[in-house]
């Protein structure tokens, strides 16, 4: 009676509480190399990010899975850049908006940062300090969503 | 370049200031061993129902080392010094452009005799005894007996150590010699002070966990491209007798041929010309010319000239007429050269007539 209790009440709790973890963000990270071929073409080759050192660029890619069984809306993944690392732009059709301070979030191109001074200046990537993606449309029951962004290791 | 036997050399200010025209090398970086981990978090809705924060998994990877070294002359000009003299000193930096601690193995090496230096002369001779000492307390000056150590240890990212070569010069040679030197610094594992480490190599494998070791460097004056080495050439230039002076004497006239084939009969023009050529490495200023009027002569008046120039071995009839009286006494011509730069010949000339 007891259990039974217990597990209508945890029946119910779900109903209006929020489920945990019915999703999964992974990340992983890559060294872009560019390689001009035989034919003088660039070409960008992306390795495991076993041998880095300073000046390389750095790729991240983040996946989000919805493991629930319904759609998951207004998915939002905030990545705050890695300490080491200067912005250096997004893969994503759908640009992701940054911050410089942690509140603001924005284009690029529409920041401002404070100078020792008082005066302000346009922000550039290396004042970047969180990256923000939202996605306009649900992702589906076990369906992925994936991000990306690159750094230079400084 | 040795600063306290530095002198003002005309031919020396354009390659100063080429010298210092180099792009300063980029900051080394994070340093190696740094882990760098990536974590992101995701917000979302089911059903309406805001779901908690769900953060990401951790990428992480290990920053390798880059080793990167700068080795380079100091001053743009040579050390200045002569036959048979000991402990001359050329000055050179190593700066370490490597994103981690490590020490430098440092040796010169005489350059090989014909070679361009990298001042533009000519290696003609060579110093021996050489030696490598770093500065110790950073003034820059070699200090006999206070700068002993022979290998850079323990130099963190970034930072920049004055190092020398200290050679003795030979006892005769050709005038102007010119002895090219060069400094190479090998990068070595850092990490115990007070030892030489052993040379760095490159990681055949690279471990994500692990530092790796990659070489970066630039090719330097006697070393290739990422070899985890530098050179830098300086050199030292023998200061001392080193101008040359030729007179030629040519007949412009006499007074039954004119100008067409003259002989040397009475009242015949005879000119003298004296060609000063600069034989050494600096410019050479208020170089004076003295020549007594030949016996059985006249001095032409109005005839000196100074600063003219030879073609193919022939004095021209160029320069800038001087006034008698400045340089003509009555048994001499005595006429001043302002300045004579490194291999540049300039005249004096004067003409007689024949008695």
């Amino acid at each position: 009676m007891k259990t039974l209790l217990s597990g209508l009440f945890l029946g119910a709790a779900c109903a209006v509480l929020p489920l945990a973890a019915h999703a999964g963000l992974k990340t992983e990270v890559f060294v872009e190399t560019s390689v001009v071929g035989a034919d003088g073409v660039a070409r960008t080759t992306r390795a495991p990010a076993a041998r880095a050192v300073p000046g390389d660029q750095i790729l991240y890619v983040l996946t989000f899975r919805n493991e629930a069984a319904k759609p998951a809306e207004g998915v939002t993944i905030t990545n705050p850049v890695p300490q080491g690392l200067t912005f250096a732009g997004s893969g994503d059709e759908a640009a992701p908006l940054v911050s410089v301070d942690g509140r603001t979030f924005g284009p690029l191109d529409r920041l401002t940062v404070r100078k020792a001074d008082g005066s302000s200046a346009p922000a550039a990537a290396g004042d970047v300090t969180q990256i923000r993606w939202t996605l306009p449309q649900a992702v589906p029951a076990g369906g992925e969503a994936s991000f990306t962004f690159r750094a230079t290791l400084k | 370049m040795n600063s306290k036997l530095k002198r003002a050399a005309v031919g020396g200010v354009s390659i100063a200031s080429l010298m210092l025209a180099g792009a300063a090398p980029a900051a080394p970086g994070t340093l190696a061993g740094s882990t760098i981990n990536n974590t992101a978090s995701v917000g979302y809705s089911i059903g309406g129902v805001a779901q908690p924060t769900v953060n990401s998994t951790t990428a992480s990877f290990v920053v390798d080392r880059k080793v990167n070294v700068t080795v380079a002359e100091v001053g743009g000009t040579a050390t200045f010094t002569s036959y048979g003299q000991k402990d001359q000193v050329t000055t050179f930096t190593v700066t370490n452009n490597t994103n981690s601690v490590q020490d430098f193995r440092l040796f010169g090496v005489d350059s090989v005799l014909g070679t361009t230096t990298t001042l533009n002369h000519t290696d003609s001779t060579g110093v021996t005894n050489i030696r490598v000492f770093v500065d110790s307390n950073g003034n820059g000056q070699y200090d006999a007996g206070v700068d002993t150590a022979t290998y850079i240890d323990e130099l963190a990212p970034d930072q920049t150590k004055t190092v020398f070569i200290v050679a003795d010069l030979p006892a005769s040679g050709p005038a102007g010699g010119v002895a090219g030197v060069i400094l190479t610094a090998v990068t070595a594992s850092g990490g115990a002070s007070g030892t030489l480490g052993a040379d760095v190599t490159a990681s055949l494998v690279d471990d994500v966990n692990a530092v790796d070791t990659v070489f970066g460097d630039a090719a330097g004056w006697a070393d290739a491209y990422r070899d985890a080495r530098h050179s830098a050439q300086d050199e030292y230039d023998v200061y001392g007798t080193s101008a040359l002076a030729v007179k030629t004497a040519t007949l412009i006239s006499d007074p039954l041929n004119g100008l067409v084939a003259p002989k040397a009969i009475p009242g015949a023009v005879m000119e003298y010309c004296i060609a000063v050529k600069n034989i050494g490495v600096q410019a050479i200023t208020g170089v004076t010319v003295t020549d007594n009027i030949p016996a059985n002569t006249t001095y032409v008046p109005g005839s000196t000239h100074v600063g003219g120039t030879v073609l193919l071995g022939v004095c021209q009839g160029d320069g800038v007429g001087a006034a008698d009286g400045s340089v003509y006494n009555g048994t001499a011509v005595t006429a001043t050269i302002p300045t004579i730069a490194p291999n540049d010949v300039v005249t004096a000339r004067f003409r007689v007539t024949i008695n």
